[in-house]
């Protein structure tokens, strides 16, 4: 099988905690590869590392056989891993447009001067990446609404917009941090199918997860972290039954 | 009539017809003083843009422009009275100084952010101020520089007001110019991603303190331009010119128009002429403005007469092309790697 992501002994601390600890795994690539745990532990953290939010204090990553632990977030970005945020960080005094030209950002070239005298190439760019940021924006159902302020957006829309946003960049990995919650039934069915055409397409999806009845749905293999140490990586079904799964759920009987 | 049927008929007639206005002026002019006003409107007005380039667009509460505004004067008069180059090689090199500081001093200021940094920069700008009052070898102190050249283009000397007039005129409308063109290109949606949310920014692969630096180099250019002009238009410079008020004037400017580049020009009319009308009140000025931003920040934080400028907006054949179905595949192939 083919990784496009291998995570080997990552460990992270803040102050005395330990936050990650010597987590392993890899990531076949064109998978939905599931990330479940309790709260607090640990699965944001491994996704900041990942994105290169946070730096990890040992442990290595490798993204298409490259190492890129430890580089600055922006660079990691550009490379094609990209993620959606846990508690929304929209820019807010831009509209829905707006924000998913900010995606293009990495894409497109044009400099300083040639906007300054409106090159063709900066006419070029700036027509392309309206049309293209339309497209994403009628893809994900959002596209009536392209001059709305991020911020006046409904809370299941923002969550919509933040996966078209990260759409822009096209990424080779999507990490999608707790993608459903605060949405209703219906806004997670379109979700799922949502997550599942973007998988299609070619995109390796991790996401983290608390709905279990979509991560049970969507996943292809799913990892469980508690207290930031790696009890199980299986698929769906094994995990469901997995006893030390169980027991960091719901405690010992 | 022929003259309202094509006001009537033409697109941007009435901006067309208010720069027609503007550059006859001088000619209708009713005195000197007036002309003098309107020149210091346009300065301040550059000045405003300057800063908020930074201040609204960037996000980053820095107040550290004097400097700028004083090393631009200063780079301009040392050079025109000391290697005698003419005023349009020394306002470009003063634009090139104040950029180069803006850098070194964004090193490790820009590791602040907010009060952090509003502070810090505050006190460079001071720095600069008792630097440039205490070198006497090199400004002669508070005494300041005498007899800055004048502009000339060929044999022709600037001595009236008309052709300051008519070169800060063209200097407001590039900034103008500037300031609309790099807020609907990619580098300004940049820098307005990075301030609404730093992290975010960073996450959609924009180096944000990269950014910062060419927002705030942008924003000193311009400021340095003003200062040059400045000191080539007094003929004196002196640290007099650069106390903490010239920022305040300016921040109102911002403050008082939300920010869109049309509205400053309304407010740099207002606040250039409110001080210069109530002469009598000169000593309640700072009071004055102080409540002023006090009632600005309260009930107007967006400014009184334009809304936000949108970077982007689609037109009808852009929404067209938009709506159209498409598979994701074709989103998502990725234009960097050939397939």
């Amino acid at each position: 099988m083919e990784y496009i992501l291998r995570i080997s002994k990552l460990t992270k601390t803040f102050g005395g905690l330990m936050a990650i600890n010597e987590v392993s795994t890899d990531i076949p690539k064109q998978n939905i590869f599931g990330i479940i745990g309790p709260n607090g532990a640990g699965k944001t953290t491994l996704f900041n590392i990942l994105t290169g939010i946070y730096q990890p204090g040992k442990g290595q990553v490798l993204f298409e056989s490259r190492d890129i632990t430890g580089q600055p977030a922006f660079q990691i970005a550009s490379l094609g891993i990209n993620r959606t945020f846990q508690n929304l960080r929209l820019f807010k005094k831009l509209t829905t447009l707006e924000n998913v030209m900010v995606g293009f950002h990495t894409s497109t070239k044009g400099g300083i001067w040639d906007y300054l005298i409106s090159t063709k190439r900066a006419k070029k760019e700036k027509e392309e990446s309206i049309i293209n940021a339309l497209k994403l924006l009628n893809y994900v159902g959002l596209f009536e609404k392209h001059e709305t302020l991020a911020s006046d957006l409904p809370y299941g829309d923002q969550k919509l917009l933040e996966i078209a946003r990260a759409l822009a960049l096209k990424p080779k990995v999507l990490l999608l941090d707790e993608p459903s919650s605060g949405m209703n039934s219906s806004e997670t069915n379109h979700l799922i199918k949502l997550i599942r055409e973007i998988n299609l397409a070619g995109v390796t999806i991790i996401v983290i997860e608390h709905n279990m009845k979509v991560i049970m749905a969507i996943s292809h293999r799913i990892m469980v972290i508690d207290h930031g140490v790696k009890i199980a990586e299986d698929e769906p079904d094994s995990i469901k039954k997995n006893d030390r799964v169980i027991e960091a759920y719901l405690g010992r009987g | 009539m022929n003259i309202l049927k094509w006001v009537r008929r033409t697109k941007h007639s009435y901006q067309i017809l208010f720069l027609v206005f503007l550059f006859l002026l001088p000619l209708v002019t009713p005195s000197d003083y007036f002309l003098r006003l309107v020149i210091y409107v346009f300065l301040y007005l550059i000045l405003a843009l300057g800063y908020n380039v930074v201040i609204t667009t960037g996000g980053q509460f820095h107040l550290g422009f004097l400097a700028f505004y004083a090393v631009g004067g200063y780079t301009s008069a040392l050079l025109g009275l000391h290697f005698n180059l003419s005023f349009w090689i020394t306002m470009p090199l003063a634009g090139v100084m104040a950029v180069l500081l803006s850098f070194l001093l964004g090193i490790p200021t820009f590791r602040f952010r907010g009060d952090y940094l509003c502070i810090v920069t505050l006190g460079f700008a001071e720095i600069v101020r008792v630097i440039v009052l205490n070198w006497d070898g090199l400004t002669n102190g508070p005494r300041g520089l005498p007899g800055i050249p004048p502009p000339q283009i060929f044999s022709y000397t600037f001595a009236t007001n008309a052709p300051y007039y008519y070169l800060i005129l063209i200097m407001a409308l590039v900034s103008l110019a500037v300031v609309y063109r790099l807020n609907s290109s990619r580098i300004g949606l940049a820098w307005a991603a990075l301030r609404d949310d730093e992290v975010a920014a960073n996450a959609m692969g924009i180096p944000t303190t990269w950014y910062k630096q060419t927002c705030c180099a942008t924003g000193a250019c311009m400021v340095a331009f003003a200062g040059a002009f400045f000191a080539h238009y007094l003929a004196i410079i002196s640290p007099a010119s650069f106390v903490f008020w010239e920022t305040l004037m300016a921040l109102a400017i911002v403050l008082l128009s939300g920010g869109h580049p049309l509205g400053m020009i309304g407010a740099a009319i207002v606040i250039v002429a409110i001080p210069e009308s109530m002469r009598v009140l000169v000593k309640f000025r700072m009071l004055i403005m102080g409540l002023f931003f006090i009632v600005a920040m309260l009930y107007k934080p967006e400014g009184f007469v334009f809304g936000k400028m949108r970077h982007f907006s689609p037109n009808q054949r852009q929404l067209d092309q938009g709506r159209i179905d498409i598979a994701l595949e074709k989103i998502l192939i990725d234009p960097r790697i050939p397939p």
